[in-house]
């Protein structure tokens, strides 16, 4: 799952090297504009339904944080 | 009752004795009975019944949702539900706590929120349409209404998001929400941060003491040195925006930033400084606006407890919410995937812009400024590879010194063509402003002594423009390091020195308001 998250994002998002850190939202790397796009590309590739309440620094600090949210929302 | 009062510092030097000579487990009620009598003072006792009216629906929806939230888990549990069966147990108690709680309480209180500030034009535009007399209605603005509304959404929500804990006891909620340094003017609080400093043992510490004073110091200092002085040149021009053309009003527009920073900037310092006493450390809410270098950054460093408040609860709700991500979906579907990424910017930053302006101001006007910078930040957001790509076609450094400037310049630039979409009141009034400003071009306003006769003589406004260059200085030596340290590492007298300047630069050059000639008591004699 972590590698077909990174393959989407990294098409969706050129500019953010989602490998750079595993804290991606404390380091600033990603801010609320990406954030609310990465949400909008999972939705629309992984047909899952983000609740607000998942919308926490944990599930975007990292792609394994991301990958593990989207298994959650499959589940 | 206002911060820069002399009742105020009475009220603080009570507040603070009582604070500190009762034991702490009593401390916070001494807070909470403080804040109230504060609220009569300042607001006045009419206002009162609506905010505790207010905070008590807000308080009684939460527990509420967390009851109703603590039983469904129980019945889970019991019921041995898991995984995709105890996610739609629980989703089905959210909605519940959605339909039933939540929507009718935010209802309630947005709908009270919406009558203060939008009634009385309401009225005025009845009176103007029907060409009839105004219908006599007195509407009673309780004082922070937005600022305490607002906080208390932002904590409904997170419980209801299950964010946050709910406040279990209702006066230390009502403390949050009444906390007297935050109430009038923000920072826009975060009651899940403020409660655990509330009930904390807060001993006295002389250091901790000394920097809350400092920085009131510097508060009062560009309110009533800088903000109060501007205001007599800005007021002066703008109460007869027609009898000046040219650069005249554009030295008042760039007068009018530099008021409302000190103004604004210089409340928060005070407060902050009055809660320091206490030992209870409010958000930052201005981090050097005018070093920003865009206008999305500026916005980031200026009323930043509003910009996170916005982004929190209606920007991200908004951009995640399952009906634009459906539409974004049909949108990439027809238009493909760079129209509907597109979409997905521009929806949620001008609904914030919208309701920002709105938040700000009733009238047209604060609508146009909301526009006005949600365009401005989409724009930027949408186009920026293409602003980098004109940059490297020009042959433009954009990692040099002289460019960081201009993008500084140009983002002040920015903020005082949105300060003349509201400064002058309405939309009239700014087109008319403007068909004055390209009217004529006066430089020579600069050197002729025409400055001087707009409210304030020559030297009141070199004091003001001195002080300005003071404050920049004082916020380049902030921006690689805590001043307040650094005085107090200096040796006594230094020490000594700077408060005795700090607080005699106040009492002789500060403004004290109309009918109190401080220029001809204080500083004439000087």
């Amino acid at each position: 799952m972590e590698e077909r998250v990174l393959k989407v994002l990294s098409e969706e998002f050129p500019e953010v090297d989602f490998t750079a850190s595993n804290e991606l939202v404390d380091d600033g790397i990603l801010d609320s504009l990406t954030i609310t796009g990465i949400i909008a590309t999972l939705t629309m590739e992984f047909g899952i339904t983000i609740p607000y309440e998942e919308i926490i620094e944990e599930n975007f600090n990292s792609i394994s944080g991301l990958a593990k949210m989207v298994e959650r929302l499959q589940a | 009752m206002q911060y820069n009062s002399l009742y105020y510092i009475i009220f603080l030097i009570l507040c603070v004795a009582l604070y500190y000579v009762y034991p702490s487990k009593m401390r916070w009620g001494i807070l909470l009975i403080s804040s109230i009598v504060f609220y009569i003072l300042a607001g006045g006792i009419k206002a009162l019944p609506f905010v505790l009216v207010s905070s008590l629906l807000i308080w009684l929806s939460s527990k509420g949702m967390t009851g109703l939230y603590d039983r469904a888990e129980k019945e889970a549990q019991d019921k041995l539900l898991s995984g995709k069966e105890k996610a739609a147990y629980m989703a089905a108690c959210k909605r519940k706590c959605r339909n039933y709680l939540l929507l009718p309480t935010i209802v309630i209180v947005v709908g009270f929120l919406g009558y203060c500030k939008f009634f009385g034009s309401l009225l005025d535009c009845i009176a103007r349409v029907t060409r009839g007399d105004r219908i006599t209605w007195e509407v009673i603005v309780p004082l922070g209404v937005s600022y305490y509304t607002f906080s208390s959404l932002g904590y409904l929500l997170d419980v209801y998001w299950r964010k946050t804990k709910y406040i279990s006891n209702y006066f230390q909620f009502a403390l949050c929400v009444f906390y007297f340094p935050q109430i009038v003017q923000g920072p826009i609080a975060r009651y899940q941060k403020l409660l655990p400093q509330f009930t904390r043992e807060n001993r006295f510490d002389y250091h901790r003491v000394c920097f809350g004073i400092q920085l009131m110091l510097y508060g009062y200092f560009k309110k009533m040195v800088i903000a109060d002085r501007l205001a007599i040149f800005t007021g002066h021009v703008l109460g007869d925006i027609g009898a000046y053309e040219g650069l005249v009003l554009v030295i008042t527009l760039i007068f009018c930033s530099f008021q409302i920073y000190a103004d604004f900037s210089g409340c928060v310092d005070i407060v902050r400084g009055t809660s320091q006493i206490f030992g209870i450390e409010l958000d930052e809410n201005f981090n050097h606006p005018f070093f920003s270098k865009s206008t999305a950054e500026f916005w980031r460093r200026w009323h930043m407890t509003l910009g996170t408040w916005f982004k929190d609860y209606v920007y991200m709700p908004t951009a995640t919410s399952p009906w634009l991500i459906k539409l974004i979906s049909k949108v990439k579907e027809k238009f493909g995937r760079k129209v509907a990424k597109n979409l997905n910017t521009i929806i949620p930053l001008m609904t914030v812009w919208v309701l920002t302006g709105v938040w700000h101001g009733t009238g047209w006007n604060y609508v146009a400024w909301g526009l006005y910078y949600g365009t401005i930040i989409t724009s930027a957001t949408l186009f920026a590879a293409k602003y980098k790509k004109l940059a490297e076609l020009l042959h433009i450094n954009m990692e040099s010194r002289g460019y960081s400037y201009f993008q500084m310049v140009r983002t002040f630039c920015v903020f005082t063509v949105g300060r003349l979409i509201t400064v002058p009141g309405s939309l009239h009034a700014t087109w008319q402003m403007i068909r004055q400003i390209f009217k004529s071009f006066n430089p020579w306003i600069l050197w002729d002594g025409t400055l001087y006769t707009l409210g304030l003589n020559y030297r009141n406004l070199c004091l003001a423009v001195l002080s300005l260059l003071l404050i920049r200085q004082i916020s380049i030596w902030q921006e690689r390091g805590s001043v307040r340290e650094g005085i107090a590492r200096k040796n006594i007298v230094i020490r000594w020195a700077i408060y005795y300047a700090a607080i005699f630069a106040i009492i002789i050059f500060g403004i004290y308001g109309p009918g109190y000639n401080a220029v001809n008591f204080v500083y004439g004699q000087f």
